[in-house]
């Protein structure tokens, strides 16, 4: 049966984010989040790339990825 | 600041950045975004080392630059600017 977190008319965030190792193996389609997340589980988003900061900038925030600066 | 205490910043900088970005490729290596910004942060932090090490001298020992000298145990340390024959009365 297919996997309701992976097909993208049921969840919206799955748009085209792969894991994985392209270069030595199979790719992995990965929901930034689950369709249903069930209660009393831990879930980390996927981090999609977007962008990083200027070295020096990132040193001082602790983080190249604008969106981990809290 | 200096040029030498600017240099070793800049290094320091994208020293971290290729940190962050392997930590984020280990989980996303398809990531062509993240690989191309590796590169070029790569290329700057060997370019900031050349261009550190050709004025002040080795950053590590295993930089080896065409003279006859061990260049390594030359003052002043990172932690010394000022030389340790300026502590020493002899």
């Amino acid at each position: 049966m297919e996997n309701p977190n992976l097909n993208p008319n049921l969840n919206p965030n799955v748009v085209s984010i792969y894991a994985g190792n392209n270069c030595t193996g199979e790719v992995t389609l990965i929901p930034v989040m689950p369709v249903r997340p069930e209660l009393a589980q831990a879930y980390i988003p996927y981090q999609i790339y977007s962008r990083i900061m200027p070295a020096q900038e990132a040193l001082k925030k602790g983080t190249v990825f604008p969106e981990l600066v809290r | 600041m200096d040029e030498q205490t600017t240099l070793l910043e800049q290094i320091m900088a994208y020293d971290f950045a290729l940190y962050d970005l392997q930590l984020f490729l280990d989980t996303h290596s398809s990531d062509a975004n993240a690989l191309r910004d590796y590169k070029m942060a790569l290329e700057q932090s060997e370019n900031l080392r050349r261009q550190y090490q050709a004025k002040y001298g080795p950053l590590t020992p295993r930089y080896l630059p065409n003279t006859t000298c061990w260049q390594w145990i030359n003052d002043p340390w990172p932690w010394d600017p000022k030389g340790s024959m300026n502590n020493v009365v002899l």
